[in-house]
């Protein structure tokens, strides 16, 4: 399958930013169609990845012609950004991309990744109790800032549009964490109703089997929820398991877990990681391949399905958005 | 009241779990009218929980799986669980069987007055129903039919079940997160591929919706929550194919700030977080800490050296967090011109000047559970006020607006499928 999407034609978008959130943003609009430029000289490999169809504009009388007619700047409020913003047409949308906004009592604080996690984000409650709380790494928060911002940007170019207004998009790390389906938002909620906050876990929660498990040629990812426990006794057929089989709800109960999780594990060691994955999905129970970053790109069903590709020497993952108009039928 | 970008847009909603209804629910946001159809008879455990719990031993469940309403799930416990209700607002909810002739008449009805459909149920789910792309645009030539499939609409990937975190691992992003020290199976759990399915989503079905009111004609989005995850981490696949990266020596680590982690505050289980980014902020949190503690490196070590004695560093910083509440190390070293912040809980952030004062957490009034903050759409408008205003409806609540006002059925029509028990308030 081919992940190319369109949209936003004709819309002309200057990314003035200086990190990877707004090259993300930039990004991810142009994967819809829309026409981006950039004012920076990139030297950094992380916002290098998302610059790739990206056209550089350079500062002085090329950026003012481009900024005349720009449907969308995306921004940092860096040190240059107010001058850039005050170029802007009335009818264009702004989205600035910062740690914790511009307004309210910390509004120009400074954030990166894992202070926007500890601050809106679940990180006091991600990891092992006995240990230090553990941040996602890597850029994926700049990332996800850098796609809120461009669902932003969508909306209020829809609103502009159809008034010839623009606005000003205040865009900030705390606020994207606090909504995050991470679970952060759930967790929130969750306290709203009960009081309760989110804990790291200490083992003693209830667990069937769910997580990344040793096969016997890898490793495995295993989700098993109740629905599944008479099914996945029948594929096992372990002797032990024969009570679980009549009464599934027995397997929920923590005296009986470690059985139902010894069984489980076994089958599991015994089979290459394809077996496990093949016989496990025929009778409809998430068992999945555990892969490192690098093993993904040699996955053959990702190559398949498109969602790795050829970019010169070195392969990237495919922007995994496809937009087919109504008579082209599904994609 | 100022416009919102999708006044006038109705978007039909068959999305389940977390990914799918997160999408819908900012649609919402933006000001589109959302139906959400119910199943009276299939009970969707994994977003409302089991169908009979008690409120003893709430406590002892995981994070997610405990949030009832005051701690109890009372006779309907599927109108008081968080995990529900945090991607309910905005909507409304009609109870509808695909699989009756009554119910999907009234379907098919929906949508042909709705301007997109989104789903991202398991391979099939609408085709087994007889609603294949071509017979949905059959009933609805502009259509925008949203699907978000885990990896996959077609070849070997499409078949393949999981949740996000399934996903994760099958494409490595489990790499990102964890305890170098610790083997794969000892590893927290990675939650990340829920969050990126829905702005990729959403900033599609607009681009989607602009198409079409230029050319008239609806369109097929697929979004792949798979591939989209695996956009956003680009960078790091990228470095993976140049060199090897060496392994941290420690989790929350940096190979371009230092020093870059969490360290323990006064209190239990306190801790704040620290970020220099450059050479400047390690001089400010030099100039700070100093006077507490001799520094193991001078005001003016390269990153380089910060990164080669980051034990020695850490130390030294550590030792000056313990004498701080987190709070006050927060407000100290952004005064300084240092990155940090505190770990805030739940109940911290939710009461926090600053998200109060940004009204990141509207009170939203529950039928059922009464006006409690929640979150909602994360960015601030110059033109429109960016504010949920309806909180999660309650299991077919708007059946009679919905059939009744929307569709326009009459009396007769609508008792016909309450007495059918076709539609209802609770589940069969």
């Amino acid at each position: 399958m081919e992940w190319r999407a369109s949209g936003l034609e004709g819309i002309s978008v200057v990314d003035a930013g200086r990190d990877v959130a707004t090259a993300f943003c930039a990004h991810r609009l142009a994967a819809l169609g829309a026409d981006v430029a950039s004012t920076r000289t990139v030297d950094d490999p992380a916002v290098a990845a998302y610059s790739r169809g990206t056209r550089r504009v350079a500062p002085g009388p090329a950026l003012q012609h481009a900024l005349a007619g720009v449907d969308v700047l995306v921004d940092d409020d860096g040190p240059d950004a107010a001058a850039i913003a005050d170029a802007l047409p009335a009818s264009a949308v702004r989205v600035v991309l910062t740690g914790f906004g511009r307004e309210g009592p910390y509004a120009g604080f400074r954030a990166t990744d894992l202070v926007a996690e500890a601050f809106g984000g679940a990180l006091v409650s991600c990891g092992r109790a006995d240990r230090a709380p553990v941040a996602l790494g890597g850029r994926l928060l700049s990332t996800y800032l850098g796609a809120i911002g461009a669902a932003a940007a969508a909306a209020e170019l829809r609103l502009a549009q159809a008034t010839g207004e623009g606005s000003v998009v205040d865009v900030t790390w705390v606020d994207a964490l606090a909504a995050s389906m991470d679970r952060r938002a759930v967790q929130l909620l969750g306290c709203a109703y009960t009081g309760w906050d989110a804990e790291r876990e200490d083992g003693s929660t209830p667990q069937l089997v769910t997580g990344v498990f040793p096969c016997a040629d890898g490793w495995v990812y295993v989700s098993l929820y109740g629905w599944h426990i008479r099914s996945v006794c029948e594929l096992i057929g372990d002797d032990d398991l024969a009570p679980f089989r009549e009464r599934p709800g027995l397997a929920l109960r923590p005296p009986d877990q470690a059985t139902f999780r010894a069984a489980v594990l076994g089958w599991l060691a015994a089979r290459p990681w394809e077996d496990a994955v093949a016989e496990a999905q025929a009778i409809g129970w998430p068992v999945t391949p555990a892969r490192t970053l690098a093993g993904a790109l040699d996955d053959r069903w990702l190559a398949d399905a498109g969602l790795v590709e050829p970019a010169g020497d070195v392969r990237v993952p495919a922007t995994g958005i496809a937009i087919a108009i109504a008579d082209a039928g599904a994609p | 009241m100022n416009p919102r970008p999708l006044d006038g847009v109705r978007v039909l909603d068959l999305t389940v779990v977390l990914s799918g209804t997160a999408t819908t629910a900012t649609l919402g946001d933006l000001g589109a009218e959302v139906v959400r159809v119910e199943s009276r008879r299939h009970y969707p455990s994994a977003t409302k929980g089991p169908r009979r719990i008690r409120a003893e031993g709430l406590e002892t469940l995981g994070n997610t799986r405990r949030g009832y309403a005051d701690r109890h799930p009372g006779d309907d416990p599927w109108n008081r669980f968080a995990v529900a209700n945090v991607n309910a607002r905005e909507k409304r909810s009609v109870t509808l069987e695909l699989e009756t002739a009554a119910g999907r008449a009234a379907f098919d009805d929906l949508v042909r007055v709705v301007d997109v459909l989104a789903e991202n149920n398991a391979p099939g789910f609408l085709e087994r129903r007889g609603l294949t792309p071509d017979a949905l645009f059959a009933l609805n030539p502009r259509l925008v039919l949203l699907r978000m499939p885990g990896a996959a609409s077609t070849g070997s990937l499409a078949a393949l079940r999981g949740m996000g975190p399934a996903f994760e691992a099958m494409a490595g992003l489990r790499d990102l997160r964890g305890y170098p020290d610790l083997p794969p199976d000892a590893q927290p759990e990675s939650l990340y591929m829920d969050a990126t399915t829905g702005p990729a989503a959403v900033a599609a079905v607009l681009a989607a919706l602009r198409r079409r009111d230029a050319e008239g004609r609806g369109a097929t989005v697929t979004v792949s929550q798979m591939g989209v995850m695996m956009d956003h981490a680009t960078d790091q696949y990228l470095a993976a194919q140049v060199a090897p990266t060496d392994r941290p020596p420690r989790e929350n680590w940096s190979w371009t700030m230092a020093p870059h982690g969490v360290y323990p505050t006064r209190g239990d289980d306190e801790w704040v977080a620290i970020s220099c980014r450059d050479d400047g902020e390690w001089r400010a949190l030099h100039e700070l800490v100093s006077p507490s503690a001799t520094a193991p490196l001078a005001a003016g070590a390269t990153l380089a050296e910060r990164l080669q004695r980051w034990d020695a560093v850490d130390a030294w910083l550590a030792g000056w967090c313990r004498d701080q509440t987190k709070g006050d190390a927060f407000l100290t070293l952004q005064g300084a011109g240092v990155a940090a912040a505190p770990l805030l809980r739940e109940s911290e952030l939710l009461t926090d000047p600053h998200m109060t004062e940004r009204g990141a957490f509207p009170l939203l009034d529950h039928p059922v559970v009464g006006p409690r903050p929640t979150p909602t759409l994360p960015w601030r408008s110059s033109r429109w006020q960016v504010r949920a205003r309806r909180a999660a409806p309650l299991l077919g609540e708007d059946n009679a607006y919905v059939l009744r006002d929307v569709l326009g059925y009459d009396e007769a029509a609508y008792r016909a499928l309450v007495d059918a028990d076709e539609i209802g308030t609770d589940y069969l």
